[in-house]
């Protein structure tokens, strides 16, 4: 793919912006690229007021619309991997949240555009109103390209478990692999315990990921924590990409979970 | 050729007996251990809340053995102390009660580990131990 510097720039503020063919399974293996590209967005948290945090929080979505509609070459699709709105108790303001963030993300050029739930938007009635406005079902798997993607979903519980019916589909479906597939998942949360003091985790995670290891070729792609984060589990590499709305304060540099107050001089800096 | 008799019975089923006795009251004396134990440590209440532990804040002295008493009021929440490895799900009106004794001197997060709303991020605690 052809990508002219204004391109790469504007990538460069993106959440997260994932060239195939630079994934596990397209080099190692010497197996053809399929090359496309897709962009990540996470964490967008629509509806979300505190202006010492954002005082600009009703621009970030539209902004980065506005950013991958001016990409010159654009992706094969887009794909929002949850908390999409910040979360309320009132099912109005949920529903009527969602269906703003809906009605914004239909701007986007790209055609292809997936949704996720994180727990923002589907723990507290679990998943109720995002399913009246987004998918019914919040676990899937597609194929795009020779890619075989799988999207989980750890947020529908609030208790964090992705469940023993979810873990059986995850068994099945990776069943009707050949082994050297390359896979992709998608989830809002880590699937590995990155910090159990800060909620980071997800409590039946390592089945899943149990699941995935005799796999060669997969990648994991999540959000949830605000930062760009890398990882492996075995050879599974886990890449975390940012908020849109705000950034947290690093990990292990604070005690508790701390939002950065809004840097006038820098505004959106540490946002995807 | 008549077959050698066998030893009476009588003397194994005794032993047998003797050491089943001698097992009840040892079990016995445990059981009755467990409550005086217990009487013995310090409860801790803590209430569980949108959006907070209360108190937020336990100050102990290492080694010292408490039982957290937590009671959720509102919503099921988790509790979770990971570096202790206990937790658990309590629904509101539910308690839960944990006995620990902290090893070593140091802070030991809980946290709420179940999305329970808006301010969920905000609902954690400590243990310090000193």
């Amino acid at each position: 793919m052809d990508f002219d510097r204004r391109d790469f720039l504007r990538m460069g503020g993106m959440g997260g912006v994932v060239f195939v063919s630079g994934l596990a399974g397209c080099t190692a293996t010497g197996a053809p690229a399929g090359d496309f590209y897709f962009i990540q967005l996470t964490d967008i948290h629509w509806g979300f007021n505190n202006p010492n945090v954002n005082p600009q929080g009703e621009e970030t979505l539209p902004r980065v619309i506005a950013a991958v509609n001016a990409l010159e070459v654009q992706p094969d699709f887009v794909v929002f991997t949850g908390d999409l709105t910040q979360t309320t108790d009132d099912l109005k303001v949920r529903r009527a949240r969602l269906a703003s963030f809906r009605e914004h993300a239909s701007k986007l050029k790209v055609r292809d555009v997936r949704y996720m739930p994180g727990e923002h938007d589907a723990a507290l009635d679990r998943g109720e109103v995002y399913a009246e406005l987004f998918e019914p079902r919040f676990h899937a798997s597609f194929d795009h390209k020779g890619v075989h993607f799988i999207v989980l979903d750890n947020v529908s519980d609030p208790r964090v478990f992705l469940g023993d019916a979810q873990l059986a589909w995850l068994r099945s479906d990776l069943a009707a692999l050949d082994k050297n597939q390359r896979v992709i998942v998608l989830v809002h949360r880590p699937l590995f315990n990155l910090a159990p003091d800060w909620d980071w985790a997800t409590k039946d995670g390592a089945k899943a990921i149990e699941l995935l290891m005799p796999y060669p070729n997969v990648t994991v792609f999540y959000g949830h924590i605000y930062h760009e984060h890398h990882h492996r589990t075995g050879h599974i590499e886990h890449h975390a990409a940012m908020s849109t709305m705000f950034p947290l304060a690093p990990l292990g540099s604070v005690e508790k979970k701390t939002q950065v107050r809004w840097d006038v001089a820098a505004p959106f800096r540490g946002l995807g | 050729m008549t077959r050698p008799q066998r030893p009476p019975v009588l003397a194994p089923t005794r032993r047998r007996l003797l050491w089943w006795a001698g097992g009840v009251s040892l079990e016995a004396l445990v059981l009755t251990m467990r409550p005086l134990r217990a009487d013995t440590a310090r409860v801790i209440e803590i209430v569980a809340r949108r959006f907070e532990f209360e108190p937020e804040v336990i100050p102990l002295r290492v080694g010292e053995e408490v039982i957290l008493q937590v009671t959720s009021i509102d919503y099921l929440h988790g509790f979770s102390i990971p570096s202790l490895a206990i937790r658990a799900d309590i629904a509101a009106g539910q308690t839960f009660r944990a006995t620990i004794r902290p090893p070593r001197a140091g802070t030991y997060v809980i946290v709420c580990d179940n999305f329970c709303g808006d301010e969920h991020d905000d609902m954690s605690g400590k243990i310090v131990a000193s």
